[in-house]
Parts: structure tokens; C-alpha cells; sequence
């Protein structure tokens, strides 16, 4: 019995901590291109939000493996970026997979305060398409505190604890192309 | 040429065409498939209270009829709209009565694919749903929390259906929502201006305290 109880004290820890910061946040889709022996995402159409847009990419590039880059006569197109203007809606912005070029479109009714809701902040604007490059690239959201992936109105401009624990785990168990 | 030689060419010819259209327009939808579109909402819509402040008309309908038709402003996005003809029973947010047009954003594109927001499904002629909608388009929220289904027997009686809804905790849930509703989070106003709850009259507000008030009869 004293032996039980003994493991029971040693492993109920180790379990709460496995619980708590042990998952990870996977999508079933993704915008990432392994097919020429590299992951890549490439992308075309254009956003007015182009420092947001730059220094998110940059920070996705710099972190991992997947190359995020504009599409060229060369390469496939994985990715299509567009600005939309929609009033009777609640969402800011949304992607989703398609058989082709997957989409990404960033709401300026909401981003730039047109709306009851009030204009999005440079960090807050980052935090809307570092979101979205995180479903690209195969992450999931979650209500972690601080991330991209972390849903809603927030301000983050750069990948956190949550965002590099999953970006590690693909890199290491998912992506191909190592 | 004769005649088995001009028989045989013909049959090959209808045999390559039916082959073709099965293949365009058979083959093509026999492979449709449904994209799950995720959207990031301006707020936790998970919370009741920012579903009723975020929209306009809350009420509860039964689905008349599926008008299959996209919005004319989709141009700009590669997402259907549906058009659905609904019968108004019950309110809670708004005054909306008889039938109506509401619009889910969600649909079939050309080549017979389901966009669908994540987390919500494709309503169906003969389903009453609670919702949760936006504007004079009364655009349904695509959040999972903006839309439930109450029941899907196309031939429930009326009064059925409104003894349905009397006991739904959901509908008990959004009426204490509205009852309660803050306009401003963190400094941000997230509320919707019309049909605000403070902005009824005492008497509205006292009829509102009666669940079967807002039946439409």
C-alpha cells in the first residue's frame, strides 16, 4: 500500500503537468507545400497592411523551416491574401483551406475601425495575420495567453511559448522536408 | 464505309461523350468537398452576453425554405452565402415578425463544395433554430455560439415547437444575456446600437420578464 501511494505522490505531478502544458494545438489542413523537397508557403494577392504583413512573415521565417515567401513564375501558389470590407459580419478576418491556393482575407471594416468595435492597433493587426499564418502553417487556436494562436481581439507581435512548442513539434515529427 | 463500321463509330462516340459528362459533372460532384472556414471573431462569442451584445435580432425560426441564392456582394470573397426564407416564432432581441429572409454564411460554390464556418452546420428546410444575427440582412453570426438547432421534425405542430422552446435553457440562457448586457470590454465598445436592452421602454421591459411574451402568434 505504502508503495502505491509512494508512486501515486511521484507520478499525480508528473500527470497535472503533462495535462496542463503537455498538449499541442494541430490543425487537420495547411497551406505548407512540401511536394519539391522543401516546406514552403507561397503566396500571392496583396493587403494594405503591408509592415504588419512583413514583420510577421519574418518573424514565422525566422523561427522555423517553412520558407514563407511571395509566389514566383517558378513555384506554386499555396496561399492567396486578399483585404475584404464586410459590415454584417463578426469575424476580423479567416482562412481556410481549398483545393487549390488556400485563402486568407483580412477584414478592413474591422481592422480599420469603421465598426462599432474600434480600429485595430499596429500589434493587435500582427497578432490577426500572424494568427492566420498559424493555421497555414498547421497550428491550431487555443486561449493561451500571449500567442498568435490564442483567439480574439489581442495584441502580440511575435510567436510565444504555446506558438514554438507546436511549431517544434511539426518540425520535428510532421514536415517532410527536414 | 458500311454500315457495322458507321454503327460501331457511333457507339464509340456516345460511349467517349457519356464518359466525358459523367466525369464533368458527375465525377466532379460525387468529390465535393466541405471547407471548414475559420474566423477570427472580434470578441469570445463562447460568452452568451457578447452574442446579444454583438448582434441586432435574436430570435428563434422554423426554416421554410432553402432560397439557394449567393449574395449579390460576394464578388469580393470565394465563400458562399445562403438565402433561407424562415418563419419568425420567437424573440428575444428585436420585434422581427412573419417571415423573413435571413442569410447564413455558408454554401455550395460551382463545383457543388460546402464552405462552412467551423463548428456550425448547413441549416435544412424544416429545422427550427435559435440565432443570433446581424444588420437588415439578418446575417447570422458565424461563430458555433450565434446558431443552435432546437429541433429538426419538419412536422412539429406549433404548439409543439412552443413547448419546446419554453423549457430550452438556451433561449433562458440568451434572454438573461440581453437582461444584462454591457456594451463596453477592456475599453472597447462591442455592442451592436440597435434593439439594445437599456434602450426599451418600462413597459417593454416589464412585458419582457414573461418568457411567453415573446412568442409571435
Amino acid at each position: 500500500m505504502k508503495k502505491i501511494i509512494f508512486w501515486w505522490v511521484l507520478l499525480l505531478p508528473l500527470l497535472v503537468i503533462n495535462t496542463v502544458f503537455g498538449a499541442n494545438y494541430i490543425l487537420n489542413n495547411n497551406s505548407v507545400d512540401t511536394s519539391w523537397a522543401v516546406n514552403e508557403i507561397r503566396w500571392w494577392g496583396s493587403t494594405k497592411y503591408t509592415s504588419e504583413w512583413n514583420s510577421v512573415v519574418s518573424a514565422w521565417n525566422n523561427y522555423g523551416d517553412v520558407n514563407v515567401a511571395p509566389d514566383i513564375a517558378t513555384t506554386y501558389e499555396d496561399l492567396t491574401i486578399d483585404d475584404v470590407y464586410v459590415e454584417d459580419v463578426s469575424w476580423a478576418w479567416r482562412w481556410w483551406a481549398s483545393a487549390g491556393a488556400d485563402d486568407l482575407e483580412l477584414n478592413t471594416w474591422f481592422m480599420d475601425g469603421h465598426s462599432y468595435a474600434g480600429s485595430y492597433t499596429s500589434s493587435q493587426k500582427k497578432h490577426n495575420i500572424g494568427h492566420e499564418l498559424g493555421h497555414a502553417h498547421w497550428l491550431d487556436h487555443h486561449s493561451l495567453s500571449s500567442n498568435f494562436l490564442q483567439s480574439g481581439k489581442r495584441s502580440v507581435s511575435s510567436l510565444w511559448t504555446q506558438d514554438k512548442k507546436d511549431y517544434d513539434y511539426l518540425m520535428d515529427n510532421v514536415y517532410p522536408n527536414q | 464505309m458500311n454500315n457495322k463500321l458507321i454503327k460501331t463509330s457511333l457507339i464509340s462516340s456516345l460511349l467517349v461523350l457519356s464518359v466525358s459528362v459523367f466525369w464533368f459533372f458527375g465525377y466532379q460532384n460525387l468529390n465535393s468537398t466541405v471547407h471548414y472556414v475559420d474566423n477570427n471573431f472580434i470578441a469570445d462569442f463562447d460568452n452568451d452576453k457578447k452574442v446579444l451584445w454583438a448582434t441586432d435580432n435574436v430570435f428563434a425560426w422554423k426554416v421554410i425554405e432553402n432560397l439557394w441564392t449567393a449574395e449579390v456582394k460576394n464578388w469580393w470573397s470565394k465563400v458562399p452565402s445562403t438565402l433561407f426564407k424562415v418563419e419568425v416564432i420567437y424573440n428575444i432581441k428585436g420585434k422581427v415578425k412573419g417571415e423573413v429572409i435571413v442569410k447564413q454564411q455558408a454554401g455550395y460554390d460551382k463545383y457543388w463544395d460546402l464552405y462552412l464556418p467551423e463548428g456550425t452546420q448547413y441549416m435544412e428546410e424544416g429545422q427550427t433554430y435559435l440565432l443570433a444575427t446581424k444588420w437588415d440582412s439578418y446575417t447570422i453570426m458565424a461563430h458555433p455560439n450565434g446558431s443552435h438547432l432546437l429541433d429538426s421534425d419538419s412536422k412539429k405542430s406549433k404548439s409543439d415547437l412552443k413547448k419546446l422552446l419554453k423549457s430550452n435553457q438556451k433561449i433562458k440562457d440568451w434572454r438573461n444575456a440581453y437582461i444584462n448586457e454591457v456594451i463596453y470590454e477592456n475599453g472597447y465598445k462591442i455592442s451592436s446600437e440597435k434593439n439594445l436592452y437599456k434602450n426599451l421602454t418600462k413597459e417593454e421591459k416589464e412585458k419582457f420578464k414573461k418568457l411567453e411574451n415573446g412568442f409571435i402568434d
